[in-house]
């Protein structure tokens, strides 16, 4: 197992596994500003994405893919930190840095809830050891 | 100056971002047609979202090509005194208007490509932060809900 984080989102924790070795760029990047925190808005067009907004750009297409089931990416168009919290048909590629392993279906009641209210917190941490 | 403007973006950026700016409750007072509000909100985010778009795609090209930058300025310019008067005028984003302003009047003093994407990538940043706060106004399920029933029952 590489590198792991955990994610928050309102009551329910999860892991996901960073892909380091086809992203190591941009999980270098995700790393270097952990504790990564916000206020989760759902998306308008995609009917099982949350995200919410980083201080931080990545100009690059590492990694770049057709999001899928608990995969984390970053769309750099408006520095936002995305999370495809269950089967959905993407806009288009972004680069994707991670893939939660453990408890998505947690993560996913608290995700579903944002559409009706958002504003829910998220927080990202490396999880140790 | 141009080192000044942008740690004064910087500052103003990280003042809202956990915190609610105080456009947010000047945009909710803000009525539009028949008095309700609604149209001015949604209209706030399509100018913002706008906005953060251009300023994302322009830092993008002079980040990864050879412009000539004095050209791209000049355009950057006009588009920044556009949104500014909207912000201000249209949906009393009254600080939001400032700091594109701000940021406007220091393009002047851009010299190099660098320095162009440091300014307009930090303003990028905030015009995005204000959008995510004016987002969250929006109650995007009941409005979705009231859509469909619309359209099912249009008398």
């Amino acid at each position: 197992m590489g590198k792991q984080i955990t994610i928050t989102i309102g009551n329910e924790q999860g892991t996901a596994e960073l892909l380091t070795e086809l992203a190591p760029q941009l999980c270098e990047t995700i790393e270097r500003h952990l504790p990564l925190t916000g206020l989760l808005t759902h998306a308008k067009l995609v009917d099982r994405e949350v995200f919410f907004q980083a201080p931080f750009f990545y100009d690059q297409a590492e990694n770049n893919k057709f999001s899928e089931k608990g995969d984390l990416g970053f769309w750099n168009g408006r520095q936002s930190l995305c999370f495809f919290y269950d089967d959905m048909t993407p806009l288009g590629n972004i680069p994707t840095f991670a893939r939660v392993t453990e408890n998505l279906a947690g993560l996913q009641r608290e995700a579903a809830q944002v559409w009706a209210c958002p504003k829910t917190r998220i927080t990202i941490t490396r999880k140790e050891g | 100056m141009l080192s000044e403007t942008v740690a004064a973006l910087s500052a103003a950026r990280q003042a809202i971002w956990e915190n609610e700016p105080a456009d947010i409750a000047r945009l909710r007072t803000r009525k539009g047609t028949r008095q309700q509000g609604a149209s001015a909100i949604l209209y706030a985010t399509a100018k913002l979202g706008q906005l953060t778009v251009f300023l994302n795609h322009l830092r993008g090209v002079v980040l990864q090509n050879p412009v000539e930058l004095e050209t791209v300025k000049v355009i950057t310019e006009s588009l920044l005194e556009f949104y500014a008067a909207q912000y201000g005028g249209f949906y009393q984003l009254t600080d939001t208007a400032h700091i594109v302003r701000q940021a406007k009047h220091a393009l002047a003093h851009v010299q190099s490509a660098e320095e162009y994407v440091r300014l307009i990538g930090e303003l990028a940043l905030y015009v995005g932060r204000v959008d995510y706060w004016v987002d969250y106004e929006i109650p995007w399920a009941q409005f979705g809900e009231c859509f469909e029933q619309n359209l099912a029952h249009p008398d």
